[in-house]
């Protein structure tokens, strides 16, 4: 497995997650997601957070609601789901797990 | 100086050059066949032309007024490629029912309606064998009289379903970069072989034969040519992504400053020196090809319309058996079913090579649709007519008609009463 291969596969995992994140601290419409995933070097290309965004909603974690913009169209803001903040959480704790022993197995090493 | 084309694109309205239309035309439809297999979601899509939109109108001031090719390569550039949707998305999980129906039904045959001329039969064929139509039609072609039945028999047959044309290399003829008529230039774009090698076939096949040159003037005849940045690219088989637009842009502008090389220039010389004067000939030709097919045209339609308006005076014409016996028995032979189906078969073959005659001549294409509905019903006729021939003849030949009508003791004449009538030489 090349490095590259290796960050997609880390990146398409953690995507989902990233974005569940982003969405339960506060009310955002898409392009703002996209700024923080950017920010963070999650994502590389804008285009693979829609059709995420439209699985989450199917999946009822996420809401969405048309706003008004004060400059050009109207804006998709969304919001998460009480079953979408269960949802986070688990999938928080899962994370904070894998999170720690692959640290444990770094330390071991040293 | 540009054409510009006005599009609404997330509830906004935007002036696009259009080069750059093009590009984001395929753009978005390449993405929204690739989201329709997965999700078949609309909503995606219009997430991204929104985002589009939201884009364009940052790019948008008094100064600047149009999109150009540049901001659309930029958007593409954020937004990404399919290949980038690939990395994340086409994995074993999110491999749904829409995906595996598809390649279920890669392996099926097809009849090609998004891309035909009559059916898409020859078009759907090449889809299953991942060919360009043109050569299967070509091949069609070839042997007329055996594939047209084949043709309708793969007609009833096949059920029909429209297919992406993106996904498919197209043979054009490229111009631009050709020689006489663009199409060794075309082939070579569409194989990946190079131009001169095709030429050079060519050329050495004019020595034996010349089957060569037929398949030149024939491919000549049914391919396109390339004209605009969407065909161009097609005809390279490129997928829309940013990388190809470039790449694309920049073999252009390449292509336009590198020299030839000296055999290659030794080579081409002669028909760079024919050029002109084929292109003049094959102009004279087609004028004349025209002129040729206008009389022939023309005189078949007469011919027809004679031959029906004869055919009409006699079968309805009240006639009694007093008035002459024997012409009253070989109408009475003749049902009147047949009489209809006849007069309408004349008339609808009529119509058909009026609608063909205009098409060949004026390249003036009617509905399709109602032309293959008017095809489908003098198909049906001409079927009708041929099933109950035989029967009628035979029943002739019982009642003893036959023999002396066709022994040329009877002759057509017109009068004045009458109109055309059967009459007895004597």
């Amino acid at each position: 497995m090349s490095t590259e291969n290796f960050k997609i596969q880390i990146r398409k995992g953690l995507l989902e997650f990233c974005v569940l994140q982003i969405i339960s601290k506060k009310e955002v419409y898409a392009s703002e997601i996209i700024e923080e995933l950017k920010n963070s070097k999650i994502i590389v290309v804008e285009g693979t957070v829609y059709p995420l965004l439209s699985r989450l909603k199917k999946s009822d974690y996420i809401n969405h609601e048309w706003k008004e913009s004060t400059q050009g169209p109207p804006r998709k803001y969304y919001s998460i789901s009480d079953y979408g903040l269960q949802h986070l959480k688990q999938l928080i704790v899962s994370w904070s797990d894998i999170n720690s022993s692959v640290k444990e197995l770094f330390e071991i090493k040293k | 100086m540009k054409k510009t084309l006005t599009i609404n694109i997330g509830y906004s309205i935007f002036n696009i050059d259009e080069d750059a239309y093009e590009i984001l035309n395929r753009y978005l439809d390449s993405i929204k066949n690739y989201f329709n297999k997965i999700d078949n979601d609309t909503e995606i899509v219009k997430d991204f032309e929104l985002r589009i939109a939201e884009n364009f109108s940052s790019k948008i001031s008094s100064s600047k007024q149009c999109v150009d090719l540049n901001d659309v390569k930029e958007i593409i550039e954020i937004m990404g490629s399919l290949d980038d949707f690939k990395e994340i998305y086409n994995d074993t999980e999110n491999e749904t029912e829409n995906i595996k129906e598809e390649k279920k039904s890669n392996n099926k045959l097809f009849r090609d309606t998004s891309n035909r001329i009559i059916a898409g039969v020859c078009s759907g064929i090449a889809e299953y064998f991942k060919i360009d139509p043109i050569i299967v039609r070509v091949l069609f072609f070839i042997a007329v009289p055996l594939n047209l039945i084949v043709y309708i028999i793969f007609w009833i047959g096949i059920p029909s379903k429209d297919f992406d044309p993106d996904l498919r290399k197209i043979l054009y003829r490229d111009k631009e970069n050709g020689v006489i008529g663009g199409v060794s230039k075309g082939l070579s774009n569409y194989l990946k072989i190079d131009a001169n090698i095709i030429r050079v076939v060519f050329v050495v096949s004019l020595f034996f034969g010349g089957a060569g040159l037929l398949f030149y003037l024939l491919l000549w005849l049914f391919t396109k040519e390339a004209k605009t940045i969407g065909q161009k690219m097609n005809m390279s088989g490129f997928n829309v992504n940013l990388s190809n637009i470039e790449d694309f842009i920049k073999k252009k502008t390449k292509n336009l400053n590198s020299p030839e090389n000296t055999l290659t220039k030794v080579f081409l010389f002669p028909f760079r020196l024919l050029a002109p004067l084929i292109n003049a000939f094959l102009k004279i030709g087609v004028f004349v090809f025209k002129i040729i097919f206008f009389i022939f045209s023309s005189i078949f339609i007469v011919f027809t319309s004679i031959l029906l308006f004869v055919f009409s005076t006699i079968s309805f014409k009240d006639i009694s058996p007093e008035q002459d016996p024997e012409f009253f028995e070989l109408l009475n032979a003749v049902p009147d079913y047949f009489a209809i189906f006849s007069v309408l078969f004349l008339l609808l073959t009529i119509v058909i090579s009026i609608i063909i005659s205009f098409y060949v001549l004026f390249k003036k294409k009617s509905n399709s649709s109602f032309f293959m509905f008017l095809i489908f019903l003098w198909i049906a006729f001409l079927i009708l007519i041929m099933i109950s021939l035989p029967n009628i003849i035979l029943n002739m030949q019982d009642l003893n008609l036959l023999p002396n009508w066709i022994d040329g003791n009877y002759s057509f004449i017109w009068k004045w009463d009458d109109g055309i009538m059967l009459n007895k030489n004597n």
